[in-house]
C-alpha cells in the first residue's frame, strides 16, 4: 500500500515535471543559448539528492540531501564571489518589481545564478518549513496565485523561471489538497475493510504529507533545468497563457454558435432579427431586440465620430422585402472612395482634411455568425488576422465565401467623412453636375500620389463613368408607386434645386420636420395584406422603425430617378467611442438608406428619427475658406494616411493614453494588501472549516485527535516514546517523573486502539478537558515552556488543525 | 463467567494465597495465569525459599485434590502413574493409581529424576492423559503440574532438555525476599505447633469447576490484530538475534498469546494490551531460548528476552515513530 503510494507520488513529480516543462514552451525557441559548468554542476547535485531522495528508507532522511543541496546552492553562490552574489540578489528583486532590465547591474549570467543560489535555498528551507505547516503552504499557494493573477492582468512581465516555478508550487499545492480530499472520503471503507489498528506501528514515516519533500528534488531540477534550457532572454509576457484562454475560448463559443444554428436557425442569415439588420430585407419582421454583444470594435485611428458599419446592402425591393442581387462586382467600394476622393480634389485640391479624414478600425466578431462582412463606408483596405482570408465582393456589400463567426478578427482603413459641414455639401452639389469625359479635369494633377497607385488600369474616368451607368441601372428599380405617393414627394420636394437637396428633404420629412408627424416605434403597426409599403407607411402608419424609414426613403428617392439603395448593418455611436474595444451589441443593428451621386458617388443619409445626431458628425474644418489662400501657401496638406489632428476639433481625435510617470507603487501595495487580505479571509475560512470538520467528526476520531493532541503535548513537554516502549509504561514514566499530569486519557486511547471499546461523547469530553488541563498545568509551570509548547503544537495545527495530520495517519 | 468474575476470582484466589506467601504477588498471578491457560509451570530457584508453599498455598486455594512427588534418581514412572496389581483374592489386576491422578501436581526437584521418569511426567502435561499398560486414563480437568528445580547443586541432576523445557507455559522463581519480607515471614511462621500454620488453616475459596468455567470465560478476551503481530514480531525477533542459537517455538507463541489473555481477564480487562505481552514475554519465552554464551542459568535468558522486548517496537500508535530516528 505505501510503496504504492510512494510510486504514485514519483509518477504525479514526474508527470507534474513534464506537464509544466512543455506547458511552459521552454522547449521552443532557441535564442541565446549559455550552459556553463556550474549549472552542469548543480545539474549533478540535484540529480544525486533525487536519488538519495528516494532510495533512502527513511522519510526523515530525506531531508538531509535536501539541506545538502541548499548548502551547496548557497555556498556555490558565495564561492563565486559573495559581493556578486549579494547585489545579483538585489538586483533580482529590483528587476521583479521595478521593472529594470534583467542584469542591468551584472551580466546575465551572474544575475541568474544569484537568483537560483537565493531561490534555491530559501525555496529549500520554505518547502521544509512548509512541510510543517501546511496551512502556511496553502497559503503560499494562495498569494502564489494572486500574485500571478495580478501580473496577468496587469500584464506584468515577470521572469519566466518565477512564473514556471509558481505554477509548479501550487501544482503542488492542488495535488496535495486533492489528495488530502480523497483520503477523507475514502477513509469510511478504510476503516470498514481491515482490521488494522489506526496508527502507524512500524516505526518508519512518511505518510501522506510529505508531497513537497518529494516533489522538491523535481522542483530542484527543473528550476535548473530552465536556466540551462536555452530560451528566450525577455521577460514572460504570459502569452502562452492568452494563447491558452483565447483558443479554449474560442473553440467554446464556435461549438455555441454552430450548435445554436443547428438548433434555431436554418436560413440565411444570423439567426438574429434586429431593429435594422438581419440577414432577410424583409420588412415588419418584427424586432428581436436581442441586446447580445455581436462583435467588438476599436477605433484604432481616426475623428471619435459614430461608427457605421455596413453589412449587406440592397438593390431590389418587390412590396414587401429587400433582396440582393449578389452580383459579384470587382473593386466596387475602392472606387467609390476614389470617386469621392476625385471629387474632394477637383472641388478642394488642398483641404482635402476637412472633407475626409483616415480612420482605421479594428473588428473582431463575437456572437456573430455571418457571411458578411461589415465595413464602414468609404473603406480602402482590409487586414485580416487570419491572412488566408478570402473575401467577394457583390456590390456595395463584402461576404465571406462560408460563414465566419466568433475570432474572426480584421482592420479596415476607411475614411471618415465630414457630411453634415455645409462645405462639404456645396461641395457635393458642385461636383454632382460634373460630367466625366465633358470637363476633361485631368485626375493624374488633381490626385495626391498615393491615391493615383491605387487607380485601376484604364482611363479612370471613363470606369468611373461606366460605374456610374451601371449603378444608375441596378438601384433605380422601385415597384410602381401610387399617385398619392407620387404626389406626396413632388410636394416633398418641390424646393430642392438640386438632387441633393431633394434628398435632404426626402430625409427631413421623414424625420418628421415636413409638417407631418413620424412616430419611431420597435413595434409598428402591420401593413395589410396586399397594401404597397409606401402608401401604407408613408400615408397611413407614419410609424416604424429604421427599416421602415430607410425603405422609404429610397423608395421615394428612386420615383425621382436618383439611384438609391437600401443598407443594413451597425450604428455605433460616438458616445462609445474610447471605451475600446466597444462591444458591439444586438440593439446597435441599423439600416439606412444610401443615396449615389455621380460625380461624388454613394453618401448615406438618415431618415430614422432621432438617429441624426449619429450621422450627422463633424469636425471643424482646419482652414476656413476666407484662410483659404494663406493657409494653403503656408501648409502643403500630407497624404491623408498621415494622421494629423486639426486643433480644434470639434469631436476629438482620439488619443492614446499615456504611461503615468513613476511614482508611489500604489499598485504593488494595493496587491500586497488585497493579497494579506485575501490570505487573512483564507485563514479565517480555514479555522472555520476545520472547526466545522472537527464538529462532524465521529466521536471516536474526536477522541483520537484530542487524544494525538494530548500526546503531542507530551511530546513537547520531551516525553518521547521510547522504542519498545508501550502507552502505559510511557504513562508509567511520565507520572512518575513528573506530578504535574494525570494521563487517564491513555487507558481510554488503549482501550479504543486494542480493544472493542466505544468512545462515547464522555471519553472524548475528558480528552478535551485534559487537553486543556494538560495546557494548564504547562502554562502555570513557565510562560516560555507554554509558548513553546504551544508554538510547537502550532506546528501540526493546534486543535482544529491537528485532524489534517493526525486523522490522516491514524487511518 | 464475565471478565468481572473472573476477575474477582482471581483476586479470592489472590488474598488468599497472600495469607501464607509473603510478597511475590507477582510471581502468583503468573502462577494462576498459568494455570487457568491450562499450561504448566517450571519453578526454578533456590532451595528454601517457599516454592513448594507456593505451590502447595495455590493448591489449598482451589478446591482440588493435590499430590506432591519427590523427585529421585530412582523414581520410576509408574511411581509416578500408578500401576496394575494382582489381586489374589478377587484374581484380577486392579489398578492402584499414582500420584498424577489429581489436580494440582508438585512435582519437586524433577531435575533430580532420570530423563524416563521427567518423560513420563511430561506426557501427563502434554497429553493430560495416562497409559497404563495400554490403558488409557484420562486424568482430572484442571490438571495443572508446578515442577520445581533447583539451579545450584546439579551434580547428579538430568537437566531438563530444550524440548521439555518447551513444554512448560512459563519458568519462575521467586527469588530471596527483601529484609521486611523476610521479617514479615520471621512472624508469620514463628510458631512451631503445626495447627498454628497459616497453611494449614487455608480454605478453598474456588472450585475446581470454577477454574473450569474461568477458562471458559477468558476466550472473551479480544486480542487486537496487532498484539499478535507484536507476538509474532517478537517470536521472530528471538529466532534473528545475533547471540540466540535456537530461537522460541510457534508453541511459545502460542502459550505467549494465552496466556496473555488470561493476564488481561486477571486484570479485568477485556482486552489485551502490548503491556500483558511484555510482562509475560520474560517468564513464558526466556526459558525456551538457547544462547550461544554462559551457562545457561536463566538469568542470561532473561536478560537477552528484555534486551528483544526493548529492541522489538510496542504497537502503539504513531507517537513512537520518532525514537527510531535517534540512534
Amino acid at each position: 500500500m505505501k510503496a504504492k503510494m510512494r510510486t504514485k507520488k514519483i509518477y504525479t513529480g514526474f508527470f507534474l515535471l513534464l506537464t509544466v516543462l512543455i506547458g511552459t514552451q521552454l522547449l521552443a525557441p532557441v535564442i541565446a543559448p549559455h550552459l556553463d559548468m556550474r549549472s552542469l554542476l548543480a545539474g549533478a547535485v540535484a540529480a544525486v539528492g533525487l536519488f538519495l531522495c528516494f532510495y533512502l528508507p527513511d522519510g526523515r532522511r530525506k531531508v538531509i540531501p535536501f539541506t545538502l543541496l541548499a548548502a551547496a546552492f548557497v555556498a556555490g553562490g558565495f564561492v563565486s564571489g559573495w559581493r556578486r552574489w549579494l547585489v545579483g540578489v538585489l538586483d533580482y528583486f529590483k528587476w521583479l518589481w521595478r521593472d529594470t532590465e534583467p542584469g542591468a547591474l551584472l551580466p546575465a549570467e551572474n544575475f541568474e545564478w544569484a537568483g537560483v543560489c537565493l531561490l534555491g535555498g530559501v525555496l529549500i528551507g520554505i518547502g521544509l518549513l512548509l512541510e510543517r505547516f501546511f496551512l502556511l503552504k496553502e497559503l503560499s499557494g494562495f498569494f502564489l496565485l494572486c500574485f500571478m493573477i495580478y501580473c496577468l492582468i496587469t500584464e506584468k512581465e515577470i521572469h519566466v523561471v518565477t512564473v514556471s516555478l509558481s505554477i509548479f508550487f501550487m501544482l503542488i499545492v492542488v495535488v496535495e489538497l486533492g489528495q488530502e480530499n480523497n483520503k477523507g472520503n475514502s477513509k469510511e471503507g478504510e476503516k470498514a475493510g481491515a482490521g488494522r489498528i489506526p496508527g502507524e506501528f512500524n516505526n518508519e514515516s512518511g505518510g501522506g504529507k510529505k508531497t513537497t519533500v518529494y516533489l522538491l528534488p523535481f522542483f530542484l531540477l527543473y528550476f535548473i533545468g530552465l536556466l540551462i534550457v536555452p530560451r528566450k532572454p525577455e521577460p514572460y509576457d504570459w502569452q502562452f497563457f492568452k494563447d491558452i484562454y483565447q483558443n479554449i475560448k474560442t473553440a467554446a463559443i464556435i461549438v455555441a454558435q454552430n450548435a445554436e444554428e443547428v438548433l434555431f436557425s436554418g436560413r440565411e442569415g444570423f439567426g438574429m432579427a434586429h431593429t435594422g439588420f438581419s440577414g432577410s430585407g424583409k420588412l415588419g419582421n418584427g424586432v428581436a431586440d436581442r441586446d447580445r454583444e455581436e462583435m467588438r470594435l476599436s477605433l484604432k485611428q481616426g475623428m471619435g465620430m459614430s461608427v457605421y458599419l455596413t453589412g449587406n446592402v440592397f438593390d431590389t425591393f418587390d412590396g414587401e422585402s429587400w433582396h440582393e442581387s449578389r452580383v459579384e462586382t470587382a473593386d466596387d467600394h475602392k472606387m467609390d472612395l476614389l470617386e469621392t476622393l476625385y471629387a474632394i480634389g477637383r472641388y478642394d485640391g488642398v483641404n482635402i482634411d476637412n472633407y475626409l479624414h483616415a480612420a482605421t478600425v479594428a473588428i473582431t466578431y463575437t456572437n456573430l455568425k455571418t457571411a458578411y462582412l461589415f465595413t464602414p463606408p468609404k473603406s480602402l483596405r482590409f487586414v485580416f488576422a487570419d491572412r488566408e482570408t478570402e473575401i467577394i465582393e457583390q456590390g456595395g456589400q463584402w461576404v465571406f465565401p462560408k460563414r465566419k463567426g466568433y475570432g474572426t478578427e480584421y482592420t479596415v482603413s476607411y475614411f471618415q467623412m465630414n457630411i453634415r459641414q455645409p462645405f462639404f455639401a456645396e461641395m457635393l452639389e458642385q461636383e454632382n453636375r460634373y460630367r466625366y469625359g465633358e470637363n476633361s479635369a485631368d485626375y493624374r494633377t488633381v490626385l495626391e500620389p498615393w491615391v493615383l497607385e491605387e487607380l485601376p488600369a484604364g482611363d479612370f474616368e471613363t470606369a468611373l463613368q461606366k460605374r456610374g451607368e451601371e449603378i444608375r441601372a441596378r438601384y433605380t428599380q422601385s415597384p410602381a408607386a401610387s399617385d398619392a405617393v407620387v404626389g406626396l414627394i413632388a410636394t416633398v420636394t418641390a424646393d430642392g434645386r438640386t438632387d441633393y437637396e431633394k434628398c435632404k428633404a426626402i430625409e427631413q420629412f421623414l424625420n418628421g420636420h415636413g409638417g407631418v408627424a413620424f412616430k419611431y416605434t420597435t413595434s409598428p403597426a402591420a401593413m395589410p395584406e396586399g397594401g404597397q409599403f409606401p402608401d401604407f407607411f408613408l400615408l397611413e402608419s407614419r410609424e416604424g422603425y429604421c427599416t421602415y424609414y430607410a425603405t422609404a426613403f429610397v423608395l421615394m428617392v428612386r420615383e425621382l430617378g436618383i439611384p438609391a439603395r437600401y443598407v443594413q448593418g451597425f450604428c455605433v455611436a460616438d458616445d462609445n467611442i474610447g471605451k475600446e474595444p466597444i462591444s458591439v451589441r444586438g440593439n446597435m443593428a441599423h439600416a439606412w438608406p444610401e443615396v449615389y451621386f455621380a460625380g461624388v458617388g454613394w453618401i448615406p443619409f438618415e431618415p430614422t428619427p432621432g438617429f441624426g445626431t449619429n450621422r450627422y458628425q463633424y469636425w471643424e474644418p482646419a482652414w476656413t475658406y476666407a484662410e483659404e489662400e494663406t493657409a494653403a501657401a503656408n501648409s502643403p496638406s500630407g497624404p491623408l494616411v498621415v494622421e494629423t489632428p486639426p486643433p480644434a476639433a470639434v469631436i476629438p481625435a482620439v488619443t492614446v493614453n499615456e504611461e503615468k510617470g513613476p511614482g508611489f507603487p500604489y499598485e504593488p501595495a494595493a496587491v500586497i494588501s488585497a493579497v494579506i487580505l485575501a490570505g487573512a479571509l483564507l485563514a479565517v475560512f480555514d479555522v472555520h472549516k476545520r472547526r466545522r470538520h472537527y464538529a462532524r467528526l465521529s466521536p471516536e476520531d474526536k477522541f483520537k485527535l484530542l487524544v494525538s493532541i494530548n500526546l503531542r503535548i507530551l511530546r513537547a513537554c520531551g516525553y518521547r516514546m521510547a522504542r519498545g516502549e508501550t502507552l502505559s509504561e510511557l504513562q508509567e514514566r511520565i507520572l512518575a517523573a513528573d506530578d504535574r499530569f494525570l494521563l487517564e486519557f491513555i487507558t481510554g486511547y488503549e482501550k479504543m486502539l486494542y480493544g472493542r471499546g466505544v468512545i462515547n461523547r464522555e471519553t472524548v469530553n475528558e480528552a478535551a478537558a485534559e487537553r486543556k488541563a494538560l495546557m494548564n498545568k504547562i502554562k502555570e509551570s513557565g510562560k516560555r515552556h507554554y509558548y513553546w509548547v504551544r508554538f510547537k503544537l502550532l506546528g501540526t495545527g493546534g486543535v482544529t488543525y491537528e485532524y489534517r495530520v493526525n486523522i490522516d495517519k491514524l487511518c | 463467567m464475565t471478565i468481572e468474575e473472573i476477575r474477582q476470582k482471581a483476586e479470592l484466589i489472590m488474598t488468599n494465597t497472600a495469607r501464607v506467601m509473603v510478597g511475590n504477588e507477582n510471581t502468583t498471578k503468573l502462577l494462576l495465569c498459568a494455570l487457568c491457560a491450562g499450561g504448566n509451570v517450571l519453578l526454578e530457584d533456590v532451595p528454601g525459599t517457599g516454592k513448594t508453599k507456593l505451590a502447595k498455598t495455590l493448591a489449598a486455594s482451589i478446591g482440588g485434590a493435590f499430590a506432591r512427588i519427590q523427585f529421585t534418581p530412582d523414581l520410576l514412572p509408574s511411581d509416578l502413574t500408578g500401576m496394575n496389581v494382582y489381586n489374589r483374592k478377587e484374581n484380577e489386576f486392579i489398578l492402584r493409581k499414582g500420584p498424577v491422578f489429581t489436580n494440582i501436581l508438585l512435582a519437586d526437584e524433577i531435575n533430580r529424576a532420570t530423563p524416563r521418569t521427567q518423560a513420563g511426567l511430561l506426557e501427563c502435561m502434554e497429553e493430560r492423559q495416562v497409559t497404563i499398560d495400554g490403558v488409557r486414563y484420562e486424568l482430572d480437568r484442571p490438571f495443572f503440574v508446578i515442577a520445581t528445580q533447583n539451579p545450584v547443586e546439579t551434580a547428579g541432576t538430568y537437566p531438563l532438555p530444550e524440548a521439555q523445557l518447551d513444554r512448560f507455559m512459563m519458568k519462575l522463581s521467586l527469588g530471596t525476599p527483601g529484609k521486611a519480607e523476610e521479617l514479615a515471614i520471621l512472624e508469620r511462621f514463628m510458631n512451631i505447633d503445626d495447627r498454628n500454620d497459616p497453611l494449614a488453616s487455608l480454605t478453598a475459596v474456588v472450585s475446581k469447576e470454577d477454574i473450569i468455567s474461568l477458562r471458559q470465560g477468558i476466550d472473551q478476551i479480544y486480542v487486537h490484530p496487532v498484539i499478535r503481530e507484536y507476538i509474532a514480531d517478537l517470536a521472530a525477533a528471538t529466532r534473528s538475534s545475533a547471540s540466540v542459537i535456537c530461537g522460541v517455538s510457534p508453541r511459545a507463541s502460542l502459550a505467549l498469546l494465552r496466556s496473555a489473555k488470561v493476564y488481561a481477564a486477571l486484570s479485568g480487562r477485556e482486552y489485551c494490551l502490548p503491556d500483558d505481552i511484555k510482562a509475560l514475554a520474560v517468564p513464558v519465552l526466556a526459558h525456551r531460548l538457547l544462547l550461544n554464551y554462559g551457562h545457561q542459568t536463566g538469568r542470561e535468558n532473561e536478560n537477552k528476552m528484555r534486551e528483544i522486548l526493548t529492541a522489538v517496537p510496542a504497537p502503539t500508535e504513531n507517537f513512537g515513530e520518532r525514537p527510531a530516528n535517534k540512534k
